[in-house]
């Protein structure tokens, strides 16, 4: 059989590389850093098979700077997202929602976390790997969601687009997510 | 073998005037060697012209006087016959013609006999119809066929409520292999190769693999031509969306031995609009090319041939299938989001699907003293590359690599026809099928790479009677399968309990997992010629499907659906016992088909919602939020529902068709209603072709057709999402003439579709979810067809 594959030239020729691996761009695992206070939502086996690992997000008041890291540990080592997706900050956006969360994608008048966005892409417009939160006693749930936004997925990331989501909700939004993980929330 | 006109004038034999002169004749003239039935051979008796026989060789005389009668049978081409018979009431009679001369070619390829399933042909001006649009499209045209659409604008068929792995496409005689089992595959097959397309409507596994429980569609390449040459150029454009397709085949006999064949097509088309916006990024290019070479001995044929097709098809930007909640919010929706900025272009971006395939053949037929032999040996590569939306600009490959190699020898004797009786003979044929498969996989979570082996033997014989035709026939196959799944790929299917841990070879680098099938199929059928105009087809059958490796392993978030898919590695195959029941007309003015059917599918194999043991659907959390959960699993399942057609002459230059399709399918397990059943449709048209008045512009006709689709009000929401989009009608027309340049023909054509810009959903496509159908489209076809022999005549 072997040599009878040689002898035709398409059928080796457009091999299945292993590079093709690579394009995965998968993301198993979302990790949320309060000042060096760490929760996560870990798959390590992707979609499938063990249930994943969600971390409550308990805190105390007061106010924190929260960074929001992407990783990949189906790779060994882990592959760090966070990276690309900073190196793409023009057509990404980390969105907060959810009854725990006081921001410009909440409709909500109270909650025990107040978020701002503390970063900004080439055109000025906020990233949310980088945020500002101000956390007051209280529980309730909050859900972090990745949103690719490239111009392949019309409406492309503009200023209306957290008014779009606080007003219409998230499905009302171009792009599609490439995570969204749902956090309980308790902030004494 | 050629049909002689005879140049004696056809008129009726003088009816015997005496009152006891009641006797009859049914008559069936034959070719002694092939036992095909001899058209227009004259009976007399005497000087005096009795008959002629028909197209299916038999003649009838009526109001015979007892006593002897001495018939003479004859052509031109035959050696005359002599009868002499007893004529006392009714008799039968067969008649074999010996041919005249030397035989100085091959035998004719024995047309196929009459299917006793319902057998839909599309060919010249049908096939013409469909020119410029997909091979799917192309067949939908059938009663009983529909359209399975995915994203891309192509579409795979539908045949009687079964798609997919449950259908065989042969091309040239060859089963078509590829990734047919993902929704949003669709048969990577030019139509341009047709020349003819027969449409089995249920199943055909005996004589084409006993997986075939649905149906069988046969793609036949022309014939190669004996002498001179000759080949058609089509030229299409199309306004919705904007682009044109080119396609040429030419044929040139190099001698009387050896033909050439060169094909060749280019199709690029924008993406499509609905009414109120584009479908954007949904444009298509495809090309095609093929080379055949026949040559002809004095025994024996033989055919090699290559051909090549590669098609860019771009997905919708609307599908939204990353997340539930977005999926099902877009679903609710009237139009899709960021529809604004929706436009027609020519760009294909990702998310896109690149198709290639080759198919390369060689066939040799060799006419043995017994019958006939073919062998086919072929070899397929499938290769496909799907393209999602990537997050990183420097990504340029595929998120889904597919190639599937299929080597396959079939070899096949068709045994000369036996004589039983003056009435009665036996045709039939049997052959061996070898297959092997080799599939690689590469890219996100999916499906495993496999190896498999697999073995097949058939045998059919047919009894031919004067007007019954009675045919049996049996097959098995064996098929091994290993799969090689990736360590963490097999250890997410135990942990989701799909599998036990102990069930595969956990040794090696990747987890190797075997599955062995056996498999049978057995089938009866019947032809009955009730009337010279009436027949009764009927069949019994038996097949079964082994499952495919996507049932047995898939793993993953699916590239169609928003849904976390499963596979069992332990499923069982499925068996159907079907039968169905057809009746048809022929007359000159009336053609008539009317079909019923039914089908009980044991273990039946679904891809639906998980349930669990409260009755709830079952939900994963993933990392893009909570998934579906969709399982593979053997549930009991039934189709059954009745199609037909009928074309009527009611005016010399009228014409008027109408067809239905209605097809039923449930899972008797739990009563639930099966998912990608087509709704109710219902077609008819008027179709008006004046006389012809001058040479040229001639054959000149204009139709309209409307179509009707009624709303699928049998739906099991847990798989279907949504409920089914509503009822609606479609408007068409074409208009249609032909001229001559030279000793040429050329056609030209004008068609619309969707006249009323009607906006609507289907609900046998996944673009169903996401955005509206496409509004008014309108082509025009220009075909020339041309032939070194016109002119020399």
């Amino acid at each position: 059989m072997k040599s009878l594959l040689a002898l035709l030239p398409l059928a080796t020729a457009c091999g299945l590389d292993s590079q093709t691996l690579n394009e995965q761009e998968v993301i198993t695992s979302i990790i949320l850093d309060f000042d060096g206070t760490r929760f996560e939502f870990n798959d390590p086996d992707g979609d499938g098979g063990e249930d994943p690992t969600i971390d409550p997000v308990v805190l105390a008041a007061g106010n924190y700077t929260l960074t929001v890291h992407f990783e990949n540990r189906l790779e060994d080592p882990p592959e760090d997202i966070t990276e690309e997706v900073n190196d793409e900050s023009d057509q990404h956006l980390v969105l907060f929602t959810g009854s725990a969360v006081v921001g410009p994608a909440t409709d909500n008048a109270t909650g025990p976390l107040a978020q701002t966005y503390a970063d900004e892409d080439v055109n000025g417009l906020p990233v949310g790997l980088t945020n500002s939160i101000v956390a007051t006693p209280g529980t309730g749930m909050m859900t972090v969601t990745l949103r690719h936004m490239p111009p392949e997925e019309p409406p492309e990331k503009g200023e209306d687009t957290l008014d779009i989501v606080r007003i219409d909700g998230f499905d009302s939004i171009g792009g599609s997510t490439d995570a969204r993980v749902i956090f309980d929330v308790t902030v004494q | 073998m050629l049909v002689v006109a005879t140049s004696s004038a056809l008129a009726d034999p003088e009816p015997p005037q005496k009152p006891e002169c009641t006797g009859s004749l049914d008559g069936h003239v034959v070719d002694a060697a092939t036992h095909e039935p001899v058209i227009a051979a004259t009976v007399r008796t005497g000087d005096t012209l009795l008959a002629t026989a028909d197209e299916a060789g038999r003649f009838a005389l009526a109001n015979l006087c007892p006593g002897p009668l001495a018939l003479v049978v004859e052509r031109d081409d035959y050696k005359p016959a002599e009868r002499s018979l007893q004529i006392s009431g009714h008799s039968s009679l067969e008649v074999e013609l010996v041919t005249t001369g030397e035989v100085i070619e091959i035998r004719e390829k024995t047309p196929p006999p009459t299917e006793v399933r319902s057998t839909a042909v599309i060919d010249g001006e049908k096939l013409e119809k469909s020119r410029g649009k997909s091979f799917t499209a192309a067949i939908a045209e059938v009663p009983g066929v529909s359209e399975l659409k995915s994203a891309t604008g192509v579409a795979k068929p539908i045949i009687r409520g079964q798609f997919g792995r449950r259908l065989l496409i042969l091309v040239d005689g060859v089963r078509h292999r590829s990734q047919d089992w993902g929704l949003d595959h669709a048969p990577e097959i030019d139509p341009f190769v047709a020349d003819r397309i027969s449409v089995v409507r249920g199943p055909g596994g005996v004589r084409y693999g006993s997986d075939a429980i649905g149906g069988v569609v046969l793609v036949d390449p022309p014939e190669l031509r004996k002498d001179g040459t000759g080949g058609e150029v089509h030229l299409i454009g199309a306004v919705n969306g904007p682009g044109g397709t080119l396609a040429a085949r030419v044929q040139h006999a190099m001698s009387s031995k050896l033909t050439l064949q060169l094909e060749g097509t280019y199709q690029r088309q924008a993406a499509p609009s609905t009414p109120d916006y584009a479908l954007d990024n949904a444009g298509v290019q495809q090309w095609t090319t093929g080379i055949t070479v026949g040559y002809r001995a004095k025994k024996a044929e033989y055919l090699l041939s290559y051909r090549h097709y590669d098609a860019d098809l771009g997905v919708c930007s609307c599908l939204r299938i990353n997340d539930i909640e977005d999926f099902l919010a877009q679903a609710q929706m009237q139009r899709p989001i960021g529809a604004d900025e929706f436009e027609s272009s020519f760009a294909i971006d990702r998310p896109k699907q690149a198709a290639r395939h080759d198919l390369a053949l060689a066939r040799g037929r060799f006419e043995l003293s017994r019958g006939n032999l073919t062998s086919t040996f072929s070899f397929q590569q499938d290769f496909r590359q799907e393209f999602d939306v990537v997050r990183n600009a420097d990504t340029a490959g595929a998120q889904y690599n597919f190639r599937l190699l299929t080597p396959e020898l079939d070899v096949v004797f068709e045994h000369s026809p036996v004589h039983l009786s003056e009435h009665w003979h036996l045709r039939g044929s049997a052959g061996v099928l070898g297959t092997g498969q080799i599939h690689d996989y590469a890219g996100l979570q999916l499906i495993p790479s496999y190896r498999g082996i697999g073995a097949g033997a058939f045998a059919t014989e047919r009894l031919v009677g004067h007007s019954t035709d009675l045919e049996l026939g049996v097959r098995y196959d064996f098929l091994s399968r290993g799969a090689e799944l990736q360590k963490l790929d097999f250890t997410r299917l135990v942990r989701s309990g799909q599998i036990a841990e102990t069930a595969c070879d956990t040794s090696g680098d990747t987890v190797d997992c075997q599955s062995r099938y056996h498999t049978v199929a057995g089938s009866f059928g019947f032809a009955q010629r009730l009337l010279s105009e009436l027949t009764l087809k009927g069949d019994l059958s038996i097949a079964q499907r082994a499952p495919n490796p996507d049932e047995q392993y898939i793993n993953g978030t699916a590239p169609t659906y928003p849904v976390l898919g499963l596979g069992d590695p332990d499923i069982k195959p499925e068996t159907s016992y079907a039968t169905s029941l057809t009746l048809g007309w022929a007359s000159d003015r009336v053609t008539a088909e009317a079909s019923a059917f039914a089908s009980y599918i044991a273990d039946y194999i679904y891809f639906a919602p998980a349930i669990d043991d409260a009755g709830q659907p079952i939900f994963d959390v993933l990392i893009r939020g909570a998934f579906p959960r969709f399982i593979t699993r053997g549930v009991d399942a039934v189709f059954y529902g009745a199609d037909g057609g009928i074309a009527a002459k009611v005016l010399p230059e009228l014409e008027l068709g109408a067809q239905a399709s209605l097809v039923r399918a449930k899972n008797v397990d739990d009563h639930s209603f099966l998912v990608f059943v087509p709704p109710d449709r219902y077609r008819g048209s008027i179709t008006y072709r004046p006389n012809d008045r001058w040479r040229s512009p001639r054959k000149l006709f204009a139709s309209v057709t409307g179509t009707y689709v009624t709303q699928q009000k049998r739906f099991d929401i847990a798989a279907d999402f949504v409920s089914p989009p509503d009822a609606y009608f479609l408007l068409g027309a074409e208009l249609g003439f032909e001229t001559c340049f030279g000793h040429q023909t050329a056609r030209f054509a004008l068609q619309g579709s969707n006249l009323t810009n009607s906006r609507y959903r289907d609900y046998t496509s996944l673009m169903r979810y996401f955005a509206d159908e496409p509004g008014w489209q309108a082509w025009a076809r220009m075909t020339i067809a041309f032939d070194s022999k016109n002119g020399h005549k």
